[in-house]
């Protein structure tokens, strides 16, 4: 644990909470509240008695008043399960520090959340398909269960995002809150999975990790750039003329993925490795609204 | 073109190692990146093929080798060998010492003979480099390295000669180092009526000799030891072809006197003119010549003079003696002591006076008596001495001669028979003369013996001062004035104050002529002179043998000249190196600024 993120990291962590659109709900009680009329501790209404009612909500007071049974509803407060679909393709392996562990100390940092808010967090790894993955659960034993199934990811091969997710619909019945981390660096079309994900109701929330070479590249002169994902390799004389059209290019090829995921609702959120992992959940993803 | 050192070029092959290390630093550089496919739609841009084309020429690596090649080259000292007409650069050195003044038979002086020569130079040579140079004792830069031959033309018409005499060859150093040194020129021309007897570097000579020269080479004035008026020493010299009967003249402040010379072709002649009459300080020779140089016909000398002879007066005057001593120096009256000389005329004193004394009829407590008997007769010299120089005591009576004792040593200068008629106390110290009788007692005031008798005496007490040796200077020369105590106004010989600053102590008289120094309350003459050996040097005129050596005339004539490239091509190597430097440093800065 030590190793990917620390106790006090943590504990800093604590007083955030993960907030959700999401209104279906799971089956168990959770952080969330949900529509349906439920038991909790948080009133929500009155209601007339029909047979069948549990006597414990019947309000005996107003009963002895106005000789009306009225049975007392609560809010449901519901668990929302919270699946991490992480990137460890080849590429995430780039960057100081390596997308990969940063991508994975996000993840832990806000299953950790997620497990306090007492919601159920599953981590589903992909590359070209879907890997072992952590079926979602309670308690912060699944907490333990994240830390070891990220330390030993060794991101390789090829990303593909549409069997990936076809993988992950196969696998998850239960709509639930999809944090997607990636470097989405690849020229796929992300229509059908993020439709997929949408149609089935679950809320998305798009987090991009680059490195700073990605956005920024600095390497003049002649290079030859090597894929790391297909091998595939370009010689290219690089100058000021050549990075400034690389970044222009770069940026429509961001805001192309913006615009994409923002048909489907779903907010991208894009950080770069060297930026401190405290401050990108406190100040972006507060400031996004994916946490409170 | 050749090369001083052509194994230099061997460094060329040092270009081999830019260009290898200009290859390992071009070699492509493996990047791993996430994706390519943002890089592939950039590989085939337009801006890609120009950074590769760049890459393939690096304008830096270029530099870089045009630079060692410069370098390179350099080192190997390449010579350009060229034939041309003209020279680079000339310094001409013009004499304008005061012997250029000399006219010549076509009517034009040596010093226009010369300019005239110089704007035929700069005519043959218009693109030649020229500094021009006015050579005597105090050289002068007229023009430094001016290609523009109008305004040297125009700079050396304005010129005349000076009154300077000949510059020295350490002058003619000095003179071209003031612009860039002999070795700065191609050539170095020297125009002037004589060649020099030595040249620190090669010289090409040009003279000038037309027109010959009558001048008075020396001139001196010396009081006579006897003090009856000067003598005065002239030299004089005959540099015309023909005889010259002559005319020297000796003036002072109120009288002359001449001599007539005859002198032959060549000749130089010596003389000593008396001058009796003369009491002045000031005085000049003059020789009537009717030649082309008037700058040595006139010369001039100072002797310096006491103020006069401070007399204090005892007892009864006596024109007589006033007259007498009068006319020995200017007299000065005074009614205290101390005076140069204490007259006792027919008194009665208690003790003798300080100083020099002049007894005459009169006594002296306790010292000097005159008894009442008295003798006459013809006077005879009773010792030898120099009070009686030019004396004939035969001419001398003494009507009343009272007899006198006196109780100092004394010696008897004059005498009837045994009693003294002209005493001398032996003092070493001081002049003491006794004539025991009165003046009109004897034939004396009427006697030619008399003056000459108060002369003589009078030039014992002022024997004559010898003129310093800085009374006689030169023009352009240092006259110090250090020597002279607190100078206070120098005049010149048009009798106006020459300007000097407080602490100066030296100035340099820049025409011939009689200066006055004031100071102290007493004047002083200083008698400055153009230089005799200008008058001199037209006799030698003519080359001579130079250490450095002299040349022939410059003339028109095809001559190759190699000119050195290596400083060119080091300073273009240098230029090259900073403008590589440049470039790396602003293709730093460009991707500093695209990061």
């Amino acid at each position: 644990m030590q190793q990917l993120i620390d106790e006090d990291f943590l504990r800093r962590l604590a007083n955030l909470r993960f907030m959700s659109r999401h209104r279906q709900g799971g089956r168990f009680s959770g952080g969330h509240t949900s529509p349906r009329a439920g038991v909790s501790i948080e009133f929500a209404d009155y209601r007339d008695y029909v047979p069948g009612d549990d006597l414990r909500y019947v309000d005996w007071n107003i009963y002895g008043r106005l000789e009306r049974l009225l049975v007392k509803t609560f809010v449901q407060e519901i668990d929302v399960p919270v699946y991490f679909l992480l990137d460890t393709s080849a590429s995430m392996r780039l960057g100081r520090p390596p997308k990969a562990v940063y991508a994975s100390q996000l993840a832990l940092a806000l299953g950790y959340l997620a497990l306090r808010n007492l919601d159920r967090v599953g981590l589903f790894p992909f590359a070209e398909r879907l890997a072992e993955s952590v079926p979602p659960r309670h308690g912060m034993a699944q907490f333990s269960r994240l830390l070891r199934a990220l330390s030993g990811i060794d991101p390789h091969g090829q990303t593909s995002l549409a069997r990936s997710v076809e993988d992950f619909l196969s696998q998850t019945r239960e709509t639930g809150i999809v944090v997607l981390i990636s470097d989405f660096l690849t020229s796929d079309d992300l229509k059908e999975p993020l439709a997929r994900l949408s149609y089935r109701g679950d809320e998305i929330v798009a987090i991009q990790v680059l490195d700073r070479e990605d956005i920024t590249p600095t390497l003049t002169g002649p290079v030859q750039f090597q894929d790391v994902e297909t091998d595939e390799r370009a010689a290219i004389s690089v100058g000021p003329g050549t990075l400034e059209a690389y970044r222009k290019r770069f940026a429509d090829f961001e805001a192309a993925l913006r615009r994409q995921l923002e048909s489907h609702k779903t907010p991208l959120f894009v950080v770069a490795t060297d930026r401190p992992l405290e401050r990108f959940i406190h100040e972006d993803l507060r400031a996004g609204g994916i946490l409170r | 073109m050749t090369f001083a050192l052509p194994a230099a070029l061997s460094l060329l092959a040092t270009a081999l190692i830019v260009i290898l290390f200009a290859l390992l630093r071009s070699r492509q550089r493996r990047r791993e990146v996430a994706t390519l496919f943002v890089w592939r739609e950039l590989r085939d841009s337009v801006s890609a093929r120009t950074q590769r084309l760049r890459s393939l020429l690096d304008p830096l690596v270029l530099l870089q080798l045009v630079t060692l090649v410069a370098a390179v080259f350099a080192i190997a000292q390449p010579l350009w060998t060229a034939k041309h007409s003209g020279f680079a650069s000339l310094a001409i050195v013009v004499d304008a010492s005061a012997s250029m003044s000399t006219r010549m038979d076509s009517g034009i002086t040596r010093y226009e003979a010369a300019v005239r020569r110089v704007d035929e130079i700069l005519t043959t040579y218009p693109s030649t480099s020229i500094s021009i140079i006015l050579f005597s004792k105090t050289p002068r830069t007229l023009v430094a390295g001016e290609t523009d031959r109008s305004i040297a033309s125009r700079a050396l018409a304005s010129t005349v000669p000076g009154w300077e005499g000949d510059g020295e060859p350490a002058g003619l150093v000095s003179g071209l180092a003031a612009v860039g040194g002999a070795s700065a020129y191609e050539q170095v021309v020297f125009l002037s009526d004589h060649a020099p007897e030595s040249a620190p570097f090669p010289l090409r000579v040009e003279t000038f000799l037309e027109g010959g020269d009558i001048g008075i080479t020396a001139f001196s004035v010396r009081e006579n030891p006897d003090g009856a008026g000067v003598s005065a020493f002239a030299g004089l010299k005959n540099g015309l072809g023909e005889p010259q009967s002559l005319r020297l003249e000796i003036a002072d402040e109120k009288s002359r006197t001449t001599i007539e010379a005859f002198l032959e072709p060549g000749e130089e002649a010596a003389y000593v003119v008396p001058f009796p009459t003369s009491r002045g300080s000031r005085f000049v020779a003059s020789v009537n010549a009717d030649d082309a140089s008037p700058y040595d016909n006139v010369r001039y000398a100072s002797l310096h003079r006491s103020s006069g002879l401070q007399v204090r007066w005892i007892g009864k005057s006596s024109r007589y003696l006033m007259a007498a001593l009068d006319a020995a120096a200017p007299i000065q009256l005074v009614n205290a002591p101390p005076a140069d000389l204490t007259v006792v005329y027919d008194a009665e004193i208690g003790a003798l006076p300080d100083g020099n004394v002049l007894l005459i009829h009169s006594t002296v407590r306790d010292v000097i008596t005159i008894g009442d008997r008295t003798t006459s007769g013809p006077v005879a010299a009773a010792a030898d001495d120099p009070l009686l120089g030019g004396i004939y005591p035969s001419d001398i009576y003494a009507e009343r001669l009272p007899l006198v004792d006196v109780l100092l040593p004394s010696l008897s200068l004059l005498s009837v028979g045994e009693t003294p008629f002209a005493l001398r106390i032996l003092d070493p110290h001081r002049l003491i003369v006794i004539l025991p009788s009165d003046l009109i007692a004897t034939n004396l005031p009427i006697t030619v013996d008399f003056p000459i008798l108060v002369r003589n005496l009078v030039a014992q007490i002022m024997p004559a001062q010898l003129a310093p040796a800085s009374q006689w200077s030169l023009v352009g020369g240092p006259v110090a004035l250090a020597s002279r105590g607190d100078a206070v106004e120098v005049l010149d010989p048009d009798g106006r104050a020459l300007t000097l600053l407080p602490e100066q102590r030296v100035f340099f008289p820049d025409r011939p002529g009689q200066y006055s120094i004031q100071m102290g309350g007493e004047t002083h003459v200083l008698s400055v002179n153009v230089d005799p050996g200008e008058t001199s040097s037209v006799a030698a005129a003519g080359p001579a043998s130079t250490a450095g050596g002299l040349l022939p005339p410059l003339s028109a004539q095809l001559r190759e000249r190699q000119t050195r490239l290596w400083p060119i091509l080091a300073g273009a190597g240098l230029v090259l190196l900073l403008a590589e430097f440049f470039l790396y440093r602003r293709s730093l800065t460009e991707q500093g600024r695209a990061w």
